[in-house]
């Protein structure tokens, strides 16, 4: 893709994720893997791992990432500049007239139904990484290595003792698991 | 500190340095962006330099939630706007997206030489089978804060299924959620949770 086209891809997904963060990833995953075939499943949850353990927002991290992939660094300047556009138009119009959005009762209406949209959308991100990390590419043979590690670090996600620690930590623990279990 | 006795005599103009250095910095040290960023900007712009109040915080936390796009940057564009009209604005923006601009096209041009070595393929194995995990949590918490009737759910039922399926893109999918959104506010709101379901 081109850079120009990169810069309206991104710009389009900024402009219909709402809440940010995770919230971007169905978006991306959808127009990147299943409408263009830019990235394989694989290739994409190493992109949103990569985008976590990087600092700086996930959305951001994961545009200039594809951005350099496809056209090197005009490429990452057009993804990263197409996910800021939402926030340059709409968020700057909103902060020069503050108290009509906070008050404004059609955006209220508007979440009340994106809101369980996205979630419904990050479910099916979810089934889209479980199978990405548990099931080989090809063959489609289950990697027992892929559920084990899985398991442990949900485990570690809902453990009252240990859920509050920074979850790229259980990142790095993956790619330390993933080198020394055999798999 | 001189910055603690002289803290509105500063000119607009003359935040726009410190803007930069503050939101620059929050954007290269915080993993994950977005929410995580608020006690670092707050510590700087209300304890430190009193150019926000909390209640700047609290408004900007709530409304950067509901605009689309990047959570990090809604802040950057609503706080800036804030302190330094809209060179603040701009300044805050283009400071909070440099670090990982770098961060990533140095990455990315390592991993892409380096993705098939077998201890890197091996390493993200583990990496893919920990994020899945993580975006499963993260989902599950939000099914709990959001899905609180049985409207709500069904929304969220059918917007998997659209997605999982294949039928309909993403966009279009939360164009219809906005959409049924305003119809069920306007014609029958008794269906969507109410204030007090909300709060639980």
């Amino acid at each position: 893709m081109n850079p120009f086209s990169l810069f309206l891809l991104f710009a389009k997904i900024g402009f219909f994720t709402f809440g940010g963060g995770y919230a971007m990833v169905p978006l991306f995953q959808d127009e990147l893997v299943t409408a263009r075939g830019l990235l394989t499943p694989a290739e994409f949850a190493d992109l949103i791992a990569l985008a976590q353990i990087t600092p700086g927002p996930i959305g951001l991290n994961a545009a200039t990432y594809i951005g350099v992939q496809q056209a090197g660094i005009p490429g990452a300047i057009a993804g990263s500049l197409g996910l800021t556009i939402p926030s340059l138009t709409v968020g700057l119009a909103i902060a020069i007239c503050l108290k009509v959005f906070r008050d404004s009762r059609v955006m209220a209406a508007v979440l009340a139904g994106i809101k369980p949209v996205t979630v419904g959308l990050l479910a099916s991100a979810v089934v889209f990484f479980v199978q990405a990390s548990c099931f080989a590419p090809e063959t489609g043979k289950i990697l027992y290595q892929g559920v084990l590690i899985m398991g442990i670090v949900l485990a570690l996600c809902l453990c009252p003792r240990t859920k509050k620690i920074n979850p790229a930590w259980w990142l790095l623990a993956g790619a330390v698991m993933g080198i020394i279990l055999p798999g | 500190m001189p910055d603690d006795n002289l803290p509105s005599k500063t000119t607009a103009w003359g935040r726009l340095p410190a803007i930069f250095w503050c939101f620059f910095t929050t954007a290269a040290l915080t993993l994950g962006g977005g929410l995580a960023m608020i006690p670092l900007f707050s510590q700087e712009f209300v304890d430190k330099r009193h150019w926000l109040t909390e209640e700047d915080m609290l408004v900007c936390t709530a409304t950067t939630q509901s605009l689309p796009g990047i959570i990090a940057m809604n802040m950057s564009v609503l706080l800036g706007y804030k302190m330094a009209g809209l060179a603040g604005a701009l300044t805050a923006c283009f400071a909070t997206l440099l670090p990982p601009f770098f961060a990533i096209v140095v990455l990315a041009g390592i991993f892409l030489r380096f993705r098939d070595s077998r201890y890197v393929a091996k390493a993200f194995l583990g990496i893919r089978a920990s994020i899945s995990a993580l975006i499963a949590v993260v989902t599950w918490n939000l099914t709990r804060k959001i899905c609180r009737n049985v409207t709500v759910s069904v929304l969220a039922a059918i917007s998997f299924l659209l997605l999982a399926t294949g039928w309909v893109g993403a966009v279009y999918i939360v164009l219809g959620g906005a959409v049924v959104g305003l119809l069920l506010t306007w014609l029958c709101p008794q269906l969507l949770p109410s204030a007090e379901e909300n709060r639980k």
